[in-house]
């Protein structure tokens, strides 16, 4: 099977609980948002419960994703391409 | 009742009076409390016109129904007034113990008239009201003023919220503390201190009664568990901060007043930069699970034993807006401004356009008193600080704020003063956020990250963030909503993650806590009823289409920077998103309320 890879940022908590800023990541070709949250959750389980959601595989609600920097997306079924750089990150304000 | 004590307390400091208004459950259903019960309070005192610093403004301290229960991040209070930044309605909320201390003293508000003949604070002892003399604390800044107050009242125990330099001053920029936490937003300090008033101590010892504690006490208890989730892991391991490496990957970060939106010193200023070097503990407000609080301490260096919480918001302006990688430098700015009581916000835009007129040469050595004022400039920026809580020099002119600075100063420097309606705006890039500018643009009190959340769907993903079209005033309207219901419910948007049907488990709890019916659809349409109030509180000063706009730089400046290189908001743009956001709230082309609103909102206008 084709390969692709992808750099995955991570940032905030994301970071803090894997100690990782970037990665670089081997997905099947024409991988989607979600073939990299299984990727996410066998790597690193100590994201579950805390950015990801332990039931539902879905990333929680304050933690996007973000495709070279650019659109903010929220559809697991969203497809990758070879080189992407995928941002995970928490943006909100408030208090 | 319960919840609510049903009572309002009035002051007047000329006269040295109080009474007491009965509230009814109609109003309290109608305007809900905290930003709802103000605004309502402001529209009914205060005279048309008004100058914020004279006499006939009133100065509004307003709870929420879950203030003094066990409701999470219920306490907190709306500090309101006629802003002497905008000249339009100002709100600002503040939480932690003083609220509750507040409710369980008999009130779910107190409405602060005229001017006290010298400097004075008022002790609120439950149903005593005493005025008195606070000569003694003239010049203290916060810190210290509340030590004072609790020991000349001989009790460590009363709660105080208090002015320091800056508000006594008069700095149109200054804000009003309690418990470490500030109503910071529009200048509030200012009315305070134009009204002589340094303080207001409380000391409540009463219960507050709610209508079904068990259900209540059962919900509550799935809401803090909630609230120890993931939906709240940002902000308890970063706090806020951890915006900063995220926005300025989307470049979205505001930097050297705004002529950037990338900051090239931002691992330096980051939250994770941050926790790993200055943290020194975790601190939460009254009733709150979630504690986003970061406290931090500079350990060594030039401002080694400053110590203060640091937040977003505080860090993007006294940091990258004003050029300053410096983490230390950023602490010692944030305790000067607590310290001084000044909106951190504010103070961090305003400084970073005087060092814009400076490196343009607008202004020279012999106005800012030798000064060699260069972003990154650290020292230099920290004597501008002093500079502006004392009116000293420059300091002066900068205390009015960067809009009627820029005004006063003039030669084009008003084309890069980063405010909306006087209001210096917040850490996010909004030419790279569409929806946001749009929010921003029409919010009431100015530019604000607080008042509407129209943000959530550019950074949400639920739009196109560098596109404007007709959809946009529908999202705003609805963002803006929903900030104006927990604004008034006074819960810390902090718990906005926690509910997964807001409106309806809000309007549930409304009910546990005071017996008082409300449906969801209330709920929202109150919302709506205190957005459209502020609305008309406006245009009775005089607001016009013109007002809801952006500035200068905002719309003629392009992202020179980062992914989001090039964007900007033009005038077609923003006349088409506030097009369909008036559209969408029911008003004229023009922007103005129309019969029917008021009248299917049931509400009455003087």
């Amino acid at each position: 099977m084709m390969q692709m890879k992808v750099i995955l940022e991570l940032y905030s908590a994301a970071r803090y609980l894997t100690n990782i800023k970037e990665i670089e990541i081997d997905l099947k070709e024409e991988a989607c948002l979600r073939d990299l949250v299984v990727y996410l959750i066998n790597k690193f389980p100590q994201l579950l419960g805390r950015v990801i959601h332990t039931k539902t595989h879905k990333i929680v609600e304050t933690f996007k994703f973000n495709i070279n920097g650019k659109h903010m997306v929220n559809d697991l079924d969203f497809k990758l391409h070879e080189g992407d750089r995928i941002l995970l990150f928490p943006i909100d304000g408030g208090g | 009742m319960f919840g609510y004590t049903g009572k309002i307390l009035y002051v007047d400091l000329s006269r040295k009076k109080t009474k007491i208004q009965e509230l009814s459950k109609e109003y309290c259903k109608k305007y809900i409390g905290g930003v709802g019960f103000s605004t309502r309070l402001l529209y009914d005192s205060i005279k048309p016109k008004t100058n914020p610093l004279d006499l006939g403004n009133v100065l509004v301290f307003a709870t929420g129904p879950f203030a003094g229960t066990m409701f999470p991040t219920g306490n907190k209070h709306s500090v309101a007034a006629k802003s002497p930044l905008t000249g339009f309605i100002g709100d600002s909320l503040s939480g932690s113990f003083w609220t509750h201390e507040l409710k369980k003293a008999g009130y779910d508000a107190v409405v602060i008239k005229g001017r006290a003949e010298k400097l004075s604070y008022l002790f609120i002892d439950d149903e005593i009201v005493q005025f008195r003399d606070a000569e003694a604390m003239k010049g203290k800044n916060i810190p210290e003023t509340e030590e004072l107050v609790k020991e000349e009242i001989g009790d460590e125990t009363v709660r105080v919220s208090s002015i320091g330099l800056a508000g006594e001053n008069q700095v149109l920029i200054a804000n009003i503390a309690n418990d470490r936490r500030t109503a910071g937003r529009t200048g509030a300090g200012a009315v305070m201190g134009s009204k002589n008033l340094k303080a207001i101590a409380v000391r409540g010892t009463n219960t507050i009664y709610v209508a079904d504690l068990d259900k209540l006490m059962e919900v509550c208890l799935e809401l803090y568990e909630k609230a120890q989730g993931p939906a709240t892991e940002k902000y308890r391991i970063l706090g806020t901060p951890a915006n900063v490496l995220a926005l300025n990957r989307i470049a979205s970060l505001p930097t050297r007043n705004w002529q950037q939106a990338t900051f090239d010193g931002a691992e330096k200023v980051s939250g994770e930069y941050m926790l790993e070097n200055h943290v020194t503990n975790i601190i939460s407000c009254s009733s709150c699970p979630i504690a986003c609080d970061h406290n931090c301490t500079v350990r060594n260096g030039p401002y080694a034993g400053a110590t203060t919480s640091i937040d977003y918001e505080s860090l993007y302006a006294l940091g990258p807006n004003c050029g300053v990688d410096y983490f230390p430098a950023i602490i010692k700015a944030c305790e000067l401004c607590d310290s001084y009581g000044m909106d951190t916000i504010s103070t961090g835009v305003i400084i970073g356009w005087a060092i814009e007129c400076y490196e343009r040469g607008l202004v020279t050595k012999r106005d800012t008193n030798g000064l060699d004022l260069r972003f990154g400039d650290h020292k230099a920026i920290m004597e501008l600080l002093h500079m502006i809580a004392r009116r000293d020099g420059i300091g002066d002119l900068l205390a009015l704020g960067v809009k009627k600075a820029s005004e006063k100063l003039g030669k084009g420097s008003e084309n890069f003063a980063i405010h909306i309606k006087g209001l210096e705006l917040p850490g996010y890039d909004i030419r790279g956020l569409k929806t946001a500018a749009l929010g921003w643009a029409v919010a009431a009190r100015g530019g604000c990250h607080n008042r509407s959340g129209a943000y959530d769907p550019d950074i949400g993903g639920e739009v196109d963030r560098f596109t404007a079209d007709s959809t946009r005033g529908k999202i705003a309207v609805e963002t803006e909503d929903f900030a104006c219901v927990m604004d008034s419910l006074a819960l810390c948007k902090f718990l906005r993650g926690c509910f997964d049907d807001f409106y309806a488990e809000t309007s549930r709890l409304y009910t546990l806590v005071t017996g008082i019916d409300m449906t969801a659809e209330e709920l929202r349409r109150t919302g709506e009823r205190i957005i459209n109030l502020k609305k008309a509180f406006n245009i009775r000063e005089g607001w016009t289409r013109k007002d809801d706009s952006l500035p200068t730089r905002v719309m003629k400046d392009p992202i020179p920077d980062g992914i989001a290189k090039g964007s900007v908001v033009t005038e077609e743009e923003l006349n088409l998103m506030l097009d369909s956001y008036y559209k969408a709230r029911g008003w004229t082309k023009k922007g103005l309320l129309t019969k029917e609103k008021i009248r299917e909102l049931e509400l009455e206008l003087a």
